[in-house]
């Protein structure tokens, strides 16, 4: 019998955690430790504000040890992770009606790599994205998901999402324009 | 092509670049992208923008404070003992501090047993001033040449006394110049060399140091009045005489060619070396030592055709023979640490692999704890298809070693 909880994978540890006992709570531990450093960061890239990511990763967590507690298949434990962490932050963006301007996203508190222009651009691009576009962008080209992980986490049909990604990559490319067509040069 | 076509294209390219396209698709793309500039500038872009991205891709840590609130409400016990229980802690700074931790450990224990040992030469080196300490040391075997009152060895007293005047107010703690005091109580150093049989020294056309024979270097060494790293050595020789002793030393390396590839790490033996050192021949060392560590590669494969270019940043174990000189001490006159070189070879899972090192060792006899840091290069070649790679790593290496 395995007496080590890191020696489980994902679904084991999640049905562990519904057993109620005290395994419950170090299977949460042990899942916790492998993903939450993934949830915060997408957190944090999607509502681009440390403390809204901070609220909506502690509110993501919580209702993921809830979830376990109910009669569900489980069959991919981070991207489930996602879907409940990406619903609540689709819930703030939809209540915060104001727009970031140039000037707000150089005030902001997100980390800027200052050596890297290239980078800062492409963030600045990603929040000029429209939300729904935003969305999908993060999660292909951040968390690198498939075109169907993204379809079970946001619950989009196939279409729209490939749709919805592509002008995505279109618009940030427009934006970047003048950045790559120097580039190209050298 | 119209704007129609050439956003389908797009939307083909799109899907390509995410391995999303169906294969009957793909010719259609391929023979527009060998005709059509703007649909490779378009994918020379969007590759510019992910590549950048995957620069950006590391998670972030959530905050201690919300991992403390997510456990709270959840009436768990975020307790840092728990060896499951280490969120506060991940991400990138738990993968780093894993990664990390033996050599930091390893370069801390070394830090700490060098620093001491420094500080017990610091201490040695200001009783050096004391001459007559010193001479208590090494002036025995002159003094029975004062007892055999040959000529020369009196010239030799009279060339140490002059070297040594600042001491001689600690003369009454010291042997050879309490001897020196009882050939006073008769006469001046003047009159003693005086008293040299000058037609002996004549005929004998030696100089007074030769003369000496067996004493010839240690009286260089007095000669030399008050430089403290001769005397130093007639102390108590540092090199370790101890047969065996074992190594443990962290290994801090990058390799050429330099990918970015993480690399699969064993988490209890990584980055580190241990070594058996089981024979020894004068200043030489012999041992046996194993390792694992991460080597960069770049190669190529040819796969029906075709050729690819493979990246790797593989992890691997290696294992082979030690030499080892030790240098004494006075070369560097450091008093404590010794220089040493030392060449490894032995092989790999993949292929040869040679190392050199150079540094400092230190080796208390007392406790036969020592300490050990240095420059590495190490030298991997391997073979893919017929063709030879190499694989060059340098970096620093510290670690500890026990001789017994």
């Amino acid at each position: 019998m395995k007496n080590d909880f890191e020696q489980y994978d994902d679904v084991e540890l999640f049905y562990l955690m519904k057993s109620g006992s005290g395994s419950s709570e170090q299977a949460f531990k042990v899942l916790y430790n492998r993903y939450s450093a993934r949830i915060f960061s997408y957190c944090r890239k999607f509502l681009g504000n440390k403390e809204e990511a901070r609220d909506v990763f502690q509110e993501a967590f919580v209702r993921f040890y809830q979830s376990a507690q109910e009669e569900r298949e489980m069959t991919n434990v981070p991207a489930f992770l996602l879907k409940i962490a990406r619903n609540l932050c689709v819930n703030i963006k939809r209540k915060d009606t104001s727009t970031l301007t140039f000037e707000d996203y150089m005030s902001s508190s997100y980390e800027k790599s200052d050596n890297d222009e290239l980078l800062n651009l492409i963030r600045m691009a990603m929040e000029l994205l429209p939300i729904e576009y935003k969305e999908l962008f993060i999660l292909r080209e951040y968390e690198g998901l498939t075109y169907n992980e993204i379809v079970n986490v946001t619950g989009l049909p196939l279409a729209t999402v490939k749709i919805r990604l592509f002008r995505a990559r279109q618009k940030i490319r427009e934006i970047l324009a003048p950045y790559l067509a120097d580039l190209s040069k050298y | 092509m119209n704007e129609s076509n050439y956003q389908d294209l797009s939307e083909l390219l799109h899907l390509f670049l995410d391995g999303e396209l169906e294969s009957g698709k793909e010719t259609v793309l391929f023979s527009e992208l060998a005709s059509s500039e703007e649909l490779r500038s378009e994918m020379r872009d969007f590759l510019v923008i992910r590549n950048k991205i995957r620069t950006d891709s590391i998670p972030v840590a959530p905050p201690i404070e919300a991992t403390a609130s997510v456990f709270s409400s959840l009436g768990f016990n975020p307790s840092l003992t728990n060896p499951n229980s280490v969120a506060p802690f991940s991400g990138l700074v738990l993968s780093t501090l894993k990664k990390l931790w033996a050599p930091i450990t390893t370069a801390i224990v070394a830090s700490l047993i060098t620093y001491f040992a420094l500080n017990n030469n610091f201490d040695y080196l200001t009783t050096q001033s004391y001459i007559p300490m010193m001479v208590s040391y090494s002036i025995e075997p002159i003094t029975q040449d004062i007892a055999n009152n040959t000529g020369q060895t009196e010239k030799v007293i009279y060339k140490y006394i002059n070297n040594s005047l600042p001491a001689q107010n600690l003369a009454s703690q010291d042997p050879i110049n309490q001897n020196n005091q009882a050939l006073n109580e008769n006469s001046s150093a003047e009159k003693y060399f005086e008293m040299i049989n000058q037609s002996q020294f004549a005929k004998n056309q030696r100089t007074s140091d030769y003369l000496l024979k067996d004493n010839e270097i240690k009286l260089k060494q007095i000669s030399l009045g008050n430089i403290p790293f001769n005397l130093n050595q007639s102390k108590q020789p540092k090199n370790d005489n101890n047969e065996y002793s074992l190594q443990l030393r962290g290994i801090n390396g990058i390799s050429f060619p330099s990918v970015q590839v993480p690399y699969k790490q064993n988490t209890v033996f990584s980055n580190m070396s241990a070594a058996f050192y089981f024979a020894r021949f004068g200043n030489f060392r012999i041992g046996f030592e194993f390792g694992n560590e991460p080597f960069g590669q770049v190669f190529n494969n040819n796969e029906n055709g075709t050729e690819w270019q493979y990246t790797q940043n593989a992890a691997i174990y290696w294992a082979g023979l030690d030499i080892m000189y030790i240098f004494d001490n006075e070369l560097l006159f450091t008093g404590g640490p010794q220089p040493f070189v030392q060449a490894t070879f032995g092989g790999t899972e993949l292929g040869p692999l040679a190392k050199f090192i150079t540094g400092l060792q230190y080796f208390s006899k007392e406790t036969g704890i020592g300490a050990i840091i240095g420059l590495e290069g190490t030298l991997l070649s391997y073979i893919n298809q017929k063709v030879w790679y190499n694989t060059k790593k340098i970096g620093f290496t510290y670690g500890m070693s026990f001789h017994f």
